[in-house]
């Protein structure tokens, strides 16, 4: 259902412009009638004027991924935006899912862990870096770490591309490869997206630890370490869960940003790209896929929420 | 039986041994001093009842025992459990922080402690369960972390200590939001046995629940210290009533010093100490007639800023100029009774001069409000959402064919269980619901007012609305906190119109505020409510009923959101203002204890049906339906000798949709026969006392010798 | 007819008069000014075929205020009823997709009848 109405979004989005075959046509050096047709043909979904079969046919390509040609000639070799977007995505949902996976093994454990600091100097402390940090935007953070890492002292490579393949047929040397100009951006991503978690699993961990099931656990003579672990963490583990739907769709803008940054070849430099070229081809298909990409994640997230709270049924 | 308990417990070593115990928190106001030099002792087999307000420290000192305390205590003082001082000087305080080593050994004598030893079931069972984890799995936890019992053994064992609660073993696999209140309290009390430890710390185990449920668990408990199941016992609360029927010892506890400490006899028959005494004449019981009865005034002291010499001064009848000075000592009555006070065993009666009853009541003849046949049913079907997901009736009848009468100047005292009606029939009068069918008459200002002919706007309404008052339930919730007293009170006057004038409308606010106890007034007028205490609130409350002088006031569970030293006031500024005003009031509670103080007649509900009525002297002392013999039975009455034996009533109150075809009650019964089921119970007659059932009196009787 | 399907129209009128409210109030655009009927009118329906789709997926029709109702009344609430509710939440959607469609299929008519007149 989501699916459908980020098409219609798009839709909107996109035609408000006007119809973008004839903008294309006039700003070409030769206003031929032949013209516009190759113009039509390439823009796929977008091309035609405004109206019903048009709308109906901009619907069926979407969903067939038949986005059309990129408007500006072959990127990467890729003619079709399909094929753009073929080679694009793995970076992304590289970088997307290990760090989202990332994030969350670092963040929810600090975040027990800093719950346990109650009452410390060293809570404060925790507290104020985690909260400077996940403040910080993606794009500030990237490019300080790029700067210092990749410009000044080269540890890590400044150009961020890697054969694609060493994602897809992975072989030892390729993983290395790909770790090796991976690794920043996925700091980068990780940083800010476990230190979120980890202010939202201390709070909920501090409101958990507040109740009354808690103090009887205590009276039970149930060791600290498992009324945190067990008894505190599941509980405080409802309102992350319920955030974690939000925080994909902020991580994937991140994810986006870090990859321009980091001249990551993925959906982000891909959309970029386009963006700035007036490429509307791609940048439709770009968008749609990466939405895709949150829903299919965010879909996730409820079998994982009725699993930890069992209140939870309608 | 008292007596052999004391001998044996002198006998037998001690338990638990709390001494020179002191607590304090430190909070961004100041330090607050909790607990005050506490000293004694439990010993084995013995039950120790901690009687107080709440904020006297009841529950800080169930925690310190624990070894619970938060963060910010200190503590002064030790604490010894069969000769092995587990908690002392320094262990808690914050002003030396302990290294590492210590904290862990500490926490280890601790959790060795918990639980195995002294095991506690806390205030609010509601929230004692982990809502993620099922009954069985929080209670096997205690198991596999002190014993090492197999998996088999602990599965028998479980089942067994659900049993002794009183539960089946459906609850184990049940998550703690499946269970009702009732069932919660019981599963706690099986955690809390598990281990068979040596003493069981109860912390208010019956508040929140209803009077029935109530004195099912006090008979557990009775039942479960009997079989020797629970060994030794320390059961907190307010409620004189519950404590009485526990407790061996009694300590009462005042801003966290031990004012009193003795024998449940001694408190009760022979108390020393003026706190006592005034707590103890606070409660209105059924036994003891419509003896008057008397709040104390005032509130606890700051416990920032404890006052110099006794703590009780402020409140205290007794008092004298050395009050004031030093605080008093604890003298001894006998070995086993001492009180803090100047003048233990010099006490004479004193009654309060200025809060006398004023005046007779003078019950007229005239009709204020009738119900005819009034029936007030919600029907969720009714909404859109309703009628799509009930595939069955879906109909609460919380009011079914009510007939009740209010003449001038009388006080009637609705009572039943939560859930059987109560409110509902209240805002229904009130005009606050609109009645599915039946008629409401009302006798205002010589004007018969029906509430179905009477249309909105018309000078009838008005007069119907000027004439009816609600005092509700929580005082918190019915005062708009973004107002101050004056704008609270003269609310009604603006929206009736009343007068125009602001000098007329200062005096008729001020005058109403002397009426209910606010005095002076000026000193009350300009202040917001969060700034009262909840009796002060609750008087506002009253003042805005009061202050159109309307003929008919309903007050809905008025006292049971007040402290028990104030209930005693507020029921008595209710009975004065009727007898001056010469007002009608419908007044609703729970408490039977509370109705039969206040009420001329009483009309118990059950179900949304009215069950008996008479006048309250009849009803208390001469019940007739089988459910309010029940109602009666369950009610804890303070004295240390009175024992309710069996209840006789099955289950928790149901719900008012799939009622019986035949009587309401007849799920419940435990007279009930084959007819029951499916026939209306006739009205049976006596004068004005009636009651609904198939039977007469000696018919009830002859099935209860059968049934034995 | 039966309670339910009663019950059930009720829920399905919001959506019909957003449709016809939507064709209606178009038609004074399309007789006084320049206004493309045919082109702009059969894609605000389809789109507002899917947006209703879309509605019948999320909104819970009223089913976590029942429920709370329900408990509110101290009214028994077993696992048939949570069935029940289900299911019957299941079918609201179903029809409410069953709705977007004819959203789709007035679209279609409007483009394809609209020129015939
Ligand atoms: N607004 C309402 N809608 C549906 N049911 C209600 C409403 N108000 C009260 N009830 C139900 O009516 C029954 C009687 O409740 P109430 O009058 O509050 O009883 P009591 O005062 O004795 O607690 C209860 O089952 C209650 O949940
Ligand atoms: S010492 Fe004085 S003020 Fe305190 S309780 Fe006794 S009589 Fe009252
Ligand atoms: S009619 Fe029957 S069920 Fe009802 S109260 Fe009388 S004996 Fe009990
Ligand atoms: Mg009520």
């Amino acid at each position: 259902m989501l699916v459908l109405f980020v098409l219609v979004i798009l839709y909107v989005m996109f035609r408000l412009l006007g119809n973008p075959a004839i903008l294309i046509f006039y700003s070409t050096k030769h206003h031929t009638a032949s013209e516009l047709k190759i113009i039509e043909a390439e823009l796929g979904p977008l091309a035609g004027p405004i109206s019903f079969p048009n709308f109906i046919y901009y619907f069926k390509d979407m969903l067939t991924f038949h986005f059309g040609d990129s408007l500006f000639g072959a990127i990467d070799g890729h003619q079709t935006v399909i094929g753009a977007i073929d080679a694009a995505l793995p970076y992304t949902l590289m970088l997307f899912g290990i760090a989202a996976v990332v994030g969350f093994i670092i963040g929810l454990p600090a975040g027990i862990f800093t719950s346990f600091l109650r009452g410390k100097k060293s809570e404060k402390a925790v507290i104020t870096a985690a909260t400077l940090l996940n403040s910080i935007p993606f794009f500030v953070l990237a490019i300080i770490v790029y700067i210092y890492v990749a410009g000044y002292y080269h540890i890590f490579p400044l150009r961020g591309t890697f054969p694609v393949t060493d994602l897809t047929k992975p072989t030892i040397a390729g993983v290395e490869n790909a770790f090796y100009h991976l690794l920043m951006p996925i700091l980068v991503l990780v940083a800010i997206e476990a230190m979120g978690h980890l202010l939202t699993m201390r709070a909920a961990m501090v409101s958990v630890l507040g109740e009354d099931f808690i103090t009887t656990a205590r009276a039970k003579g149930v060791p600290e370490k498992d009324i945190m672990l067990h008894h505190a963490a599941r509980n405080a583990m409802v309102p992350v869960s319920t955030r974690m739907a939000l925080e994909f769709a902020f991580l994937m803008s991140g994810a986006v940003i870090v990859e321009v940054i980091f001249t990551v070849p993925g959906m982000g430099t891909l959309l970029y790209d386009s963006t700035i070229k007036d490429n509307i081809t791609v940048a439709e298909g770009g968008l749609f896929i990466i939405s895709l990409v949150v829903i299919f994640a965010y879909s996730l997230v409820d079998f994982i929420h009725a699993w930890i709270d069992p209140r939870i049924k309608v | 039986m008292i007596e052999t308990v004391e001998n044996k417990s002198n006998i037998e070593n001690e338990m638990l041994n709390v001494k020179n115990f002191y607590v304090n928190f430190e909070t961004y106001d100041g330090i607050v001093h909790a607990l005050d030099d506490i000293n004694f002792t439990l010993k084995n087999n013995e039950v120790l009842g901690i009687l107080g307000e709440s904020g006297s420290g009841k529950t800080t000192l169930a925690t310190a025992i624990m070894g619970l305390l938060p963060e910010n205590a200190g503590v002064k003082g030790s604490i010894t459990l069969n000769g092995k001082t587990y908690l002392r000087e320094n262990d808690f305080n914050s002003g030396k922080k302990l290294n590492r080593k210590q904290l862990k050994i500490l926490d280890q004598n601790l959790r060795n402690i918990r639980w195995k030893d002294i095991s506690i079931v806390f205030q609010g069972a509601m929230n004692s369960f982990n809502p993620v984890y099922t009954i069985g799995k929080q209670i096997r936890e205690v198991y596999k972390l002190h014993t090492d019992l197999s998996d088999n053994e602990i599965e028998e064992k479980l089942l067994k200590t659900i049993r002794y609660a009183g539960l089946n073993k459906m609850v184990i696999n049940a998550h703690p939001h499946e269970l009702s209140g009732g069932m919660k309290q019981r599963a706690v009390i099986a955690m809390a046995l598990a281990l068979d430890p040596e003493i069981v710390i109860a912390d208010e185990p019956t508040t929140g629940l209803d009077v029935i449920t109530q004195a099912e668990i006090i008979n557990q408990l009775k039942a479960l210290k009997k079989q020797g199941k629970i060994k030794s016992m320390i059961i907190i609360s307010h409620d004189i009533g519950v404590i009485s029927q526990l407790a061996d010892h009694i300590m009462v506890l005042y801003a966290g010093k031990i004012m009193e400490y003795g024998t449940s006899r001694d408190i009760y028959l022979n108390s020393q100490n003026p706190y006592t005494v005034e707590l103890l004449k606070s409660y209105p019981s059924i036994k003891n007639a419509k003896k008057h009865v008397e709040g104390i005034p005032g509130t606890l002291p700051d416990p920032i800023n404890i006052p110099e010499g006794c703590i009780f001064y402020e409140r205290c009848i007794y008092h004298d100029a050395i009050c004031k000075q030093k605080e008093p000592d604890i003298t001894y009555i006998n070995n086993e009774h001492y009180s803090r006070c100047y003048f233990a065993s010099k006490l004479t009666e004193k009654e309060r001069v200025n809060t006398d009853i004023d005046g007779e009541p003078i019950i007229g003849t005239e009709k204020k409000v009738e119900t005819k046949d009034l029936v007030t049913y919600f029907d969720l079907k009714k909404s859109m959402a309703g009628s799509l997901f009930s595939n069955k009736e879906r109909v609460v009848r919380a009011v079914d064919d009510i007939n009740i009468e209010i003449n001038r100047g009388e006080i009637l005292g609705i009572v039943g269980e939560s859930g059987s009606g109560k409110t509902t029939l209240a805002r229904t009068i009130i005009g606050l619901i609109k009645p599915t069918a039946g008629e409401i008459i009302y006798n205002f200002e010589n004007t018969n007012i029906n509430i179905n002919k009477i249309k909105q706007r018309s000078k009838e309404y008005s007069v119907f609305r000027k004439n009816t008052q609600m005092i509700f339930q929580d005082p918190y919730d019915a005062l708009n906190p973004k107002m101050t007293v004056y704008d609270i009170v003269a609310e009604p006057i603006i929206a009736h119109r009343s007068t125009n004038n602001p000098g007329e409308m200062l005096n008729m606010v001020k005058s109403t505020l002397k009426e209910v106890n606010l005095t002076p007034p000026e000193n009350y007028l300009e202040r917001f409510p969060h700034e009262l205490s909840g009796g002060e609130r609750q008087r506002v409350a009253t003042a805005r009923a009061l202050v159109l002088n309307s003929e008919l006031i309903v007050a809905d569970e008025p006292t049971s959101m007040l402290d028990v030293s104030l209930r005693a006031g507020f029921m008595n500024l209710i009975k004065n203002l009727r007898n001056k005003n010469n007002l009608s009031i419908l007044y609703i509670s729970h408490d039977i204890a509370s109705v039969y103080y206040l009420s001329d007649k009483i009309f118990v509900m059950y179900l949304g049906v009215g069950v008996e009525y008479g006048d309250s002297k009849d009803i208390v002392n001469n019940p007739l339906h089988p459910y309010t013999k029940a109602l009666i039975k369950a009610v804890p009455s303070p004295t240390p000798d009175w024992n309710p034996g069996n209840i006789d009533i099955i289950g928790e109150i149901g719900n008012s949709i799939n009622v019986p075809k035949g009587c309401r009650f007849y799920d419940r019964c435990i007279y009930k026969q084959g007819k029951c089921k499916n026939e209306k119970p006739p009205v049976q007659k006596t004068g004005t006392h009636w009651y609904l059932c198939h039977f007469t009196q000696d018919e009830l009787d002859n099935i209860k010798q059968y049934m034995k | 007819m039966n309670d339910i399907n009663r019950t059930r129209i009720k829920y399905v009128v919001f959506p019909i008069i957003a449709l016809l409210i939507i064709i209606a109030t178009s038609i004074p655009l399309y007789l006084f000014f320049h206004f493309n009927y045919r082109v702009y009118i059969p894609i605000i329906v389809f789109m507002s075929g899917i947006i209703i789709m879309f509605i019948g997926a999320w909104w819970d029709f009223g089913a976590k205020k029942f429920i709370s109702d329900v408990f509110k009344t101290h009214m028994e609430l077993n696992e048939d009823d949570l069935e029940y509710v289900y299911k019957q939440q299941f079918i609201m959607m179903l029809i409410y997709i069953g709705i977007g469609f004819l959203y789709f299929l007035i679209a279609f008519i409007i483009y394809l009848v609209l020129p015939l007149l």
